[in-house]
């Protein structure tokens, strides 16, 4: 210290002025690249002190790192002493019961009815409206000229990731719905049946298997495991009834008989 | 980006791809790959004795009622000297995976940062004219404004004259390029490329990740 007080005595102004002048950071760094060294001095842009990235000016974004909660550690970090659990009892003990146990009282799940039974066959359909199908034509997320499948559909990311056991078309916006659009989906409301067709286009109701599902929306999957890719399955008798046709596998890119597509259209709305 | 040698010859110039020399500067990110690398050296070999390590028998010291003391069931809990330590530390590692991409990109950002301030210095060949380390701190010293230099050199092995020219410098360190990382870069102020090991990181910043 006394040195330092002593040394300081002797300074004068302008060995002063001239360690303040080398202690100043110079500022200019983010400029812009200075893209030529001279040879023999680096970095005119900045000398000496402040660096663009170095290890005393590094840190993470705010609110990446949270404080971990410290129980027990004095009166002034407000969770000291009982550390949270207030007094006494088997809560503060740091014994619980199980969860739902409700002191010996009949629980709420004990108490309220068993409903219904799950059926093992049932089929989950993904819901497409025909709102969503008139927003990705104008977006130029889905191709009005080609056939639209269930494919299709999912490499547009319309029915999300997982297609249970098909698509189902729905009729929400099917007023405003105008497109000579071609479906190939597995189930089809009445409503959006009648505005698809009124508009020019058609729906097949085509049925497939979940490893036809799979084959025809992933079939790297199969050549990747050196399969062939599966025929497609016919339906059951029951589930016949409620589509038109069996799925055709590899995709298909258009309807079979492209000058008969009108024709056809018609004779499945009669069946 | 000018081209030279030790002789601070001009040997033309070269370019050097944008997207490894010139990415946006993200401290957090370079933060993260720091800390990584400094967690996963970290050697971890701290050891604490829990009760049931700490030597001494287990048996009851003196009956619980009627003596006048406080009430004991072993000589060598937390509270007594000689006693076990509660939660004190144990033999770990410390290392954790960093996402590959981070780590990726904390390398860009590093020598983006270094390109920036104007501290790359490309060399077309990193082998100095001679081994003696009078003459490479000759050199550094004509840098100016440089406290520590970290070389790069392409090959796998360096070369044995610049590792004796520098080895027993403080201000240069040299690495081969597969050894380049983000702690090494920020450590010295000055960095020195080869035109190999430019190539070299260039073609690993631009193969796909390896999953």
């Amino acid at each position: 210290m006394r040195a330092w007080l002593q040394r300081k005595a002797c300074e004068t102004m302008a060995a002063y002025t001239k360690r303040q002048m080398q202690m100043r950071p110079v500022s200019c760094i983010a400029e812009g690249p200075t893209p030529y060294p001279a040879p023999t001095s680096l970095g005119r842009s900045s000398p000496t002190g402040l660096k663009l990235l170095a290890l005393n000016n590094l840190r993470d974004n705010k609110g990446a790192t949270k404080e971990k909660r410290r129980l027990g550690r004095g009166i002034g970090s407000g969770r000291g002493k009982t550390c949270g659990r207030g007094h006494k009892g088997q809560k503060a003990r740091g014994r619980n019961p199980r969860l739902g146990f409700e002191g010996g009282q009949t629980p709420l799940r004990i108490r309220l009815p068993r409903r219904g039974f799950h059926n093992p066959f049932s089929l989950t359909f993904k819901p497409l409206n025909l709102k969503s199908v008139t927003e990705s034509v104008d977006m130029g997320v889905l191709d009005p000229n080609d056939l639209i499948t269930m494919k299709t559909l999912k490499d547009a990311g319309l029915v999300g990731k997982q297609i249970k056991d098909g698509v189902k078309l729905l009729g929400s916006g099917a007023n405003q719905f105008s497109l000579p659009l071609h479906f190939e989906v597995s189930r089809v409301s009445k409503k959006a049946k009648a505005a698809v067709e009124a508009a020019g286009g058609s729906v097949t109701r085509v049925h497939y298997t979940k490893l036809g599902l799979k084959a025809l929306t992933n079939p790297e999957w199969f050549a990747k495991k050196g399969r062939l890719l599966p025929r497609a399955a016919r339906p059951t008798p029951k589930m016949a009834r409620q589509v038109d046709e069996v799925g055709r596998l590899p995709a298909p890119m258009s309807r079979p008989q492209a000058a008969e597509s009108a024709p056809q259209a018609s004779e499945t709305q009669e069946s | 980006m000018k081209v030279m040698n030790f002789m601070n010859e001009d040997k033309g110039t070269t370019l050097l791809a944008g997207d490894v020399f010139d990415v946006p500067i993200r401290r957090d990110i370079v933060h993260r790959v720091v800390v990584w690398q400094l967690a996963k050296r970290r050697q971890g070999t701290h050891s604490t004795k829990t009760i049931s390590e700490v030597s001494g028998t287990g048996k009851k010291p003196y009956k619980q009622k009627g003596t006048g003391m406080a009430r004991h069931g072993t000589l060598r809990g937390p509270q007594f000297r000689h006693g076990a330590t509660m939660h004190g530390p144990k033999p770990r590692d410390y290392s954790y995976n960093l996402p590959k991409k981070v780590r990726r990109l904390g390398l860009k950002i590093a020598l983006s940062a270094r390109v920036a301030e104007g501290k790359l210095l490309v060399f077309d060949d990193v082998t100095p004219s001679s081994h003696k380390t009078k003459e490479m701190a000759k050199f550094i010293e004509g840098l100016g404004h440089c406290k520590r230099v970290l070389i790069v050199d392409g090959a796998d092995k360096v070369n044995t004259t610049l590792c004796r020219a520098t080895s027993n410098l403080y201000a240069a360190d040299v690495i081969p390029a597969k050894g380049l990382n983000v702690y090494s870069i920020l450590q010295h102020d000055t960095l020195i490329m080869s035109l190999d090991a430019i190539q070299l990181i260039e073609n690993r910043m631009h193969t796909p990740i390896n999953r």
